[in-house]
């Protein structure tokens, strides 16, 4: 009679299950299993990958902006209306309404900007600058018909703010080592902008250039800053320092 | 049903989804894709030009699951899809969540790796009778169509016959009874605290054993061979449970249920093809101290005994299809019943059990087409609160059990399969 010689199937030693022929580790328990044959190869049941229905394909990150921008947009558009509509059927005229009008085309203006033209830094700058220049001639004008403090306050304060903000990212940006310094830069803009806009102010108020309560910020943010600045121009390795003595 | 005619031979139907499907399609999500397996693998390997058009033939025969599913204002309801689905590639992780409401897709997908035939079931759409039904159609219509079988089942659903009515009905609905008094729900069960893994990762482990030697032990306990595995798998978390330390062990003190889907086509006479399964929960209280495996036996064998019956499976199909049926429900809108549909879903479902058991019983097929088939396995959903459960099939003397899990932990199928074995059970292990 012919003898069937049945290959015994390699086992785990702990679980006792059989596995198939090359598997080396108990799926069960991923201890080794006894009796593996050299070069079996186990059979494979899977796929290596997943492999999905085929789905929509996910959305870039320039579709996901978009879509942001068009999300943005209709949910100012909502309060837009309603503010029009009521203006329109308790006064009859749009009076009130275009105050909040303009200040929600500028919230839809400032996000415009940054999720269309992402990687276009000086196109979001201009854009962001030349929205408030836009939104603050319109206040101005809407408010009684004649454009006046426009120029004597809103854009020379705003330069100032510009020339500062500019000043600061430029000074931080180009530090070769960060850390107190753009603290102190940060400062030192705070109070060159509240020295700006005391002048302007004073001079659009008192028609002369003088100097009021900004020196209280002032010397404050400069004294502060340069306190930054000496420790970390001083002590190079300050913050490695700190940590070390307080062992974070 | 509403239907439309638009072409000579095609009619446009849309009808409303029936009271398990309505749930699971509120609950649907990455986490819980409420998709269920089918597969057989073949001797010979797959060919794919043969199998899409094997596909292509039976589909008519299932116009119930030619189907896409719409968002109305009330609630989802399917529409014909006269698409055609194509045959995809496995995957290593299977069960992932599909578009059910994406324009187009059909609410299940066939795929093939090697010698396998797979399909995945949106389980709104069916449960496993329906997706067994399905899958033996394909199966047979793929054999006919590669090697000229001549013979004729009489238990397989043929392209040429005509669809019975009744296949379509909502057989929940049909057996409602207001007058009976709803389903009490059960206090919280155990979930063990594994973290899960990513999105969309479902490891399987599946078990093979002589299904001789199974029966042989549930006969020795005198029970079923799904109560005696209801029994291990309750045995198993219990001792998950108990070999935390102290503190831990307290604060995860609950009971221990198994949840067992009943096909309800033998107590409730129907021909439906859609779903209709509930369930029932056997399990011990670990609250009450350590069962030995013969009082966890005892539990689960008068449990099944007394709740396995039509008047109490009666008490649940009331309280599912009340809530459907009311009309406060039915006024809303379905993106506000869409917010409250998952605490719905774990709160008559997910938080009552700890494990998922889920038995297909013997698949058979006849003698000739039996030569072409190797092997059967079942797939249960991914579970994210169970985080593992297990669906067993039958076929040709072999029992495959599947452990589906969305975690890295392998406690309970090393446990589970380890008790087998040491009750005299040869298992032999194969992974994704």
């Amino acid at each position: 009679m012919k003898q069937i010689k049945v290959k015994k199937m390699p086992y785990c030693s702990k679980c006792g299950v059989e596995v198939d022929q090359g598997v080396e580790k108990c799926p069960l328990c991923q201890l080794p299993i006894n009796g593996v044959e050299e070069e079996a190869i186990p059979p494979k049941r899977y796929p290596d990958v997943p492999v999905e229905h085929p789905e929509k394909a996910p959305m870039t990150t320039e579709q996901k902006r978009v879509r942001a921008w068009e999300i943005v947009g209709a949910t100012l558009l909502i309060p837009f209306l309603i503010v029009v509509f009521t203006d329109l059927i308790v006064n009859e005229t749009v009076s009130w309404a275009r105050f909040p009008m303009i200040a929600l085309l500028l919230a839809w203006m400032l996000t415009t900007f940054p999720l269309l033209f992402a990687k276009r830094p000086l196109v979001i700058i201009t854009g962001e600058v030349l929205s408030v220049l836009i939104f603050l001639v319109l206040v101005d004008y809407l408010h009684d018909w004649v454009i006046d403090w426009f120029y004597r306050l809103a854009l020379p304060n705003l330069a100032v703010l510009i020339l500062i903000a500019s000043a600061v990212t430029i000074l931080s940006t180009q530090a070769k080592r960060k850390g107190a310094n753009i603290a102190a830069f940060i400062l030192f803009g705070i109070g060159a902008l509240n020295l700006g806009l005391d002048l302007i102010i004073m001079s659009s108020l008192a028609e002369t250039i003088t100097m009021k309560w900004s020196l209280f910020v002032l010397v404050p943010c400069f004294i502060i800053g340069g306190f930054l600045l000496y420790l970390h121009y001083r002590f190079k390795n300050l913050n490695q320092d700190i940590k070390e003595r307080l062992q974070m | 049903m509403h239907t439309e005619a638009i072409h000579e031979t095609e009619e446009i139907h849309t009808y409303r989804l029936d009271n398990a499907a309505t749930l699971y399609s509120l609950a649907s999500s990455h986490r819980i894709p409420v998709m269920f397996r089918l597969s057989a693998s073949l001797v010979e390997p797959i060919k794919i030009i043969t199998l899409q058009q094997a596909l292509d033939n039976i589909l008519v025969r299932f116009p119930y699951y030619r189907v896409n599913q719409k968002t109305g204002l009330f609630w989802f309801y399917w529409k014909s899809n006269f698409g055609k689905p194509k045959v995809i590639v496995d995957s290593k992780y299977p069960c992932k969540k599909m578009p059910i409401r994406k324009k187009g897709i059909f609410p299940f997908r066939v795929r093939a790796f090697k010698n396998r035939i797979a399909v995945e079931f949106h389980h709104s759409l069916t449960d496993g009778t329906g997706g067994l039904t399905f899958l033996k159609a394909l199966i047979f219509e793929y054999l006919k169509l590669k090697k000229g079988i001549e013979e004729d089942p009489t238990d397989i659903f043929r392209p040429e016959q005509t669809v019975d009515p009744e296949e379509y009905e909502d057989a929940y609905k049909k057996n409602y009874d207001k007058t009976y008094p709803s389903f009490s729900r059960p206090s919280r069960a155990l979930h063990l605290p594994y973290k899960l893994e990513k999105k969309g990762i479902y490891n399987i482990i599946t078990g093979i054993m002589p299904v001789e030697d199974v029966l042989k032990l549930a006969k020795k306990h005198n029970v079923t061979l799904t109560e005696l595995l209801a029994a291990v798998y309750i045995d198993t978390i219990q001792e998950i449970l108990f070999s935390f330390p102290e503190r831990k062990r307290k604060k995860y003190l609950k009971p221990i249920r198994i949840m067992i889907p009943v096909n309800l086509r033998s107590m409730f006479p129907s021909k439906t093809m859609r779903n209709f399964i509930l369930y029932v929960t056997p399990g011990i209280d670990p609250r009450l101290g350590h069962h030995s495996f013969e009082e966890i036996i005892k539990e689960v064998y008068h449990y099944m005994r007394i709740e396995v019956n039509d008047k109490y499976i009666n008490k649940q199909i009331k309280r599912n299809v009340r809530g459907e049926l009311h009309p406060l429900v039915r006024a809303t809108p379905l993106f506000i019943k869409k917010l409250g549909a998952r605490a719905v879903y774990n709160g008559i479902g997910q938080n009552s059990f700890s494990g998922v058991l889920t038995n297909l019983g013997r698949v058979t097929f006849t003698e000739t087409l039996k030569e072409d088939i190797l092997d059967f396995q079942f797939m249960p959903s991914p579970n994210a609160s169970t985080k593992t459960s297990s669906a067993i099939a039958s076929y040709n003397g072999m029992l495959y059990m599947n452990f589906g899990r969305v975690v890295k932990e392998t406690d309970v199928e090393r446990i589970f399969f380890s008790k087998l074995k040491k009750m005299g059970i040869a298992v032999k292990i194969e992974t994704n």
